[in-house]
């Protein structure tokens, strides 16, 4: 897969879900998944995974919250619902520029 | 090798397997400790197998072999020391196309080395198979098909190291450096480098990391090279930018045609689902997205109601307590703060809770199915084009919940100033308790209605949010500085129907303290202003209220109404329960002068014979879109560290909610 062309395609700011950039790129989702993964790696996309979601663990602002998720390495029970986001998927993105 | 053992170094990526095998191989027999100089562990451990003795070194599981991290330079440096005499590579042969990207980082070094596909059984399952005798000719190494938790079928493994051992393997990577050379500038680059000039390194794998940017290879190569040979390494190293993408498609494809005709699979052809394709659909996706929202709302009354009714126990409650009271010659103000604000206020907390239970219910079983990431996909799309990065998505889900959690969220958002707007635009969002109250009294004002007063408030919602990224958006986030998103939705899952009522009434019931802690307090310091001994227009707030209500009834607020939307200001769920306490006085006067105090204990009837329905929707409106609540103002100053951009949005919000309440009534005056 030619990745400046996929990163061109992030860069005009549309959300896209891996199926639907497969289907431009004329590739597999898994080769989309795996491209996703190695720009990651190299620093040229940011990955959010929405369900392990953290706050920093120092959130003693929000209710609920005792800033120990930082410990834990987990989602805050202050910043997110106990069980909450675990099926929100994960996002990708590129800085224009 | 030490002490005449033979050394092997395992090499993978995290989740191949390697510590199955590890400890497959040597048991008991296991060290651990730290790398020399890192906090990285280090886990030796040895065996003996046909009399020969082995020490196993268990690298680190990481992605590449690239300076990244320290685990990756401990493991790049251990193979680059000669002290393994043969390096396994481990790689996942359920999903190959991922794992052998080590072994392509790992070609062109010199040293040793065999190829296990392991989770060999996991693959089976997944309908592959895979030949391994094909990979083998092609990379010129042993490879060995296993599972590394069978730990009685290693014949193979040993047979593939003594043979690596035996006749030093090394892999074939022709087909990979035919890539590498129609790379512009790649061979002029590799020429410059001698082989070996990093022990253990061809001057291949040394030109692709100079491509990739890393730093402790050029810093290497460049104090070995000197004179004219230094100079023309740096020009040819920086001819290439981002040559981690070009390096990175060479590996990919090389991959590719490594497994083109040496796995089979059952191909699963991704077929998109009808409901994927109407939310993804770029024209009416957001209509259908809407549809189903509306829906979700509609669902939520189904259980809301049961609970709704409930909460009238303690509406009629209250007559016989009055009553009871009256008869035992209890003080007025007894009897008011027990009937008017206590028993008032637990009614409308359980009916305030049955449309929160019911809320949560059915949009916990979107976000649990995975019906809630494609509604959230189809705004990511807008989201980015406000300038927003894709994390802010969780301030505004968090914000659904609470305004304040919201806040706090946002702090994960690293640029100030997509926070800053992160945070204005998610004060937007009705908050849960805006969402317990305003169904309840849309439902009480409304009737059947409600569902259309809903709709109106989340139609409104996303006009305020469009609104408030192009005021604030305008200020603080650049064009340059937009993010596109790419989002991989989740499969469908089917709820887990006890953990989900678990947590929902977990939700309800940390609800249940929160509104009671804001509810029972604020109406009571509301009704103790307006008490006056049986006359409210003695009363404090009763001479405030109505000084100003000149000016609050053009936004379609008589003096009681504005009060309440004061008092939303601190916490929205004392809001109706401050306008119950505000017209149970005035029903004070009222059963006073009449003598049927029971008449007016029903608080419904109470706000429905004094509030019209245009003040009523003007009201909801101002309350929904007023500040969140005095903790969320706290929160927004902590996380912006800015008193300015807190009392802007603050006052933004105030003066927001104003105008939103005066258009409201207007249309409410016309249309009713």
């Amino acid at each position: 897969m030619d990745m400046q062309v996929l990163l061109s395609k992030i860069k005009n700011g549309e959300a896209r879900s891996t199926a639907m950039l497969a289907e431009e790129m004329n590739t597999t989702p898994e080769d989309v998944t795996r491209t996703l993964e190695y720009l990651e790696r190299i620093g040229v996309l940011r990955k959010t995974e929405l369900g392990k979601f953290e706050c920093g663990g120092s959130c003693s602002s929000c209710s609920g919250c005792s800033g120990s998720s930082g410990k834990e390495k987990g989602p805050c029970k202050g910043c997110i619902p106990e069980q909450g986001f675990e099926h929100m998927g994960v996002l990708w993105e590129v800085q224009n520029g | 090798m030490t002490d005449g053992k033979k050394t092997i170094a395992l090499l993978g990526q995290p989740n191949s397997g390697k510590s199955t095998l590890f400890n497959g191989l040597t048991g008991m027999k296991q060290h651990v400790g730290n790398w020399p100089g890192k906090t990285v562990e280090q886990k030796q451990g040895g065996f003996t197998h046909n009399g020969e003795e082995y020490v196993v070194m268990d690298l680190p599981g990481t992605y590449s072999l690239s300076a990244n991290s320290d685990e990756e330079i401990v493991t790049r440096d251990f193979i680059s020391s000669g002290k393994a005499d043969v390096v396994c590579i481990l790689a996942d042969s359920s999903q190959l196309e991922r794992s052998l990207f080590m072994l392509s980082d790992y070609a062109g070094i010199n040293v040793p080395c065999f190829l296990i596909l392991n989770l060999a059984d996991v693959a089976a399952d997944q309908g592959k198979t895979i030949n391994a005798d094909k990979i083998r000719s092609k990379l010129g190494i042993p490879v060995v098909l296993m599972s590394a938790t069978d730990v009685k079928k290693y014949d193979n493994f040993f047979a593939a190291l003594n043979e690596a051992l035996s006749k030093k393997t090394t892999l074939d990577i022709s087909s990979l450096e035919a890539k590498y050379s129609k790379l512009d500038g790649f061979e002029e680059l590799k020429a410059e480098i001698p082989e070996n000039l990093i022990p253990g390194c061809s001057s291949t794998w040394m030109a692709v990391k100079t491509i990739e940017g890393d730093k402790v290879v050029r810093a290497k190569i460049e104090n070995k090279l000197t004179g004219d040979s230094l100079v023309r390494y740096n020009s040819h190293a920086a001819r290439f930018d981002k040559g981690a993408l070009l390096t990175g498609e060479c590996k990919f494809s090389w991959i590719d045609e490594l497994l083109s005709d040496s796995v089979n699979k059952v191909t699963q052809t991704v077929k998109t689902s009808k409901l994927d394709k109407a939310l993804t659909n770029k024209t009416w996706g957001k209509t259908v997205v809407v549809l189903i929202v509306i829906g979700g709302l509609l669902l939520s009354f189904i259980p809301a109601i049961p609970i709704m009714l409930l909460g009238g126990i303690f509406t009629a409650l209250a007559v016989p307590v009055r009553e009871a009271l009256t008869a035992a010659n209890a003080s007025p103000i007894v009897t008011g703060i027990i009937c008017d604000v206590i028993l008032q206020s637990l009614a409308n907390i359980v009916k305030m809770l049955g449309f929160a239970f019911g809320i949560n219910l059915v949009f916990g079983m979107f976000e649990e199915s995975g019906l809630m990431a494609r509604i959230s996909y189809v705004f990511d799309n807008t989201m980015s084009k406000m300038g927003l990065q894709g994390k802010s998505i969780m301030p505004f889900l968090v914000s659904f919940g609470c305004t304040i959690g919201g806040a706090s969220s946002s702090r994960v958002i690293d640029n100030w100033n997509q926070k800053v707007l992160t945070i204005a635009l998610a004060w937007a969002v009705p908050c849960g308790a805006a969402w317990a109250i305003i169904p309840m009294l849309a439902a009480n004002f409304f009737g059947g209605y409600a569902v259309l007063v809903i709709i109106a408030i989340l139609l409104v919602m996303l006009l305020h949010i469009w609104i408030t990224a192009k005021i604030f958006g305008r200020k603080l986030v650049k064009k340059e500085d937009r993010y596109g998103i790419i989002m991989e939705l989740p499969p469908y899952h089917k709820p887990k129907w006890g953990a989900m009522l678990r947590f929902v009434l977990g939700r309800t019931k940390d609800m249940f303290f929160r509104v009671v802690k804001v509810i029972i307090p604020v109406c009571l310091l509301f009704w103790i202003l307006s008490y006056s001994g049986g006359n409210i227009e003695g009363s404090l707030l009763y001479k405030i209220g109505k000084t100003i209500e000149p000016v609050t009834k053009v936004f379609g607020m008589n003096w009681q109404l504005f009060m309440a939307f004061l008092a939303s200001s601190i916490g929205k769920e004392g809001a109706v329960g401050v306008l119950t306490a505000l017209y149970s006085q005035s029903g004070t006067i009222y059963g006073a002068v009449n003598g049927t105090n029971a008449a007016v204990a029903n608080s419904t009837q109470l706000l429905l014979s004094n509030i019209s329905g245009p003040q009523a929707l003007a009201f909801m409106f101002a309350i929904t879109f007023n500040v969140p609540c005095v903790v969320a103002l706290a929160a927004t100053y902590q996380e912006t560290h800015s008193a300015k951009w807190t009392a802007i949005i603050t006052g933004y919000y105030t003066l927001g909610a104003l105008i939103i309440s005066f258009i409201v009534y207007h249309i409410g005056l016309l249309i009713m």
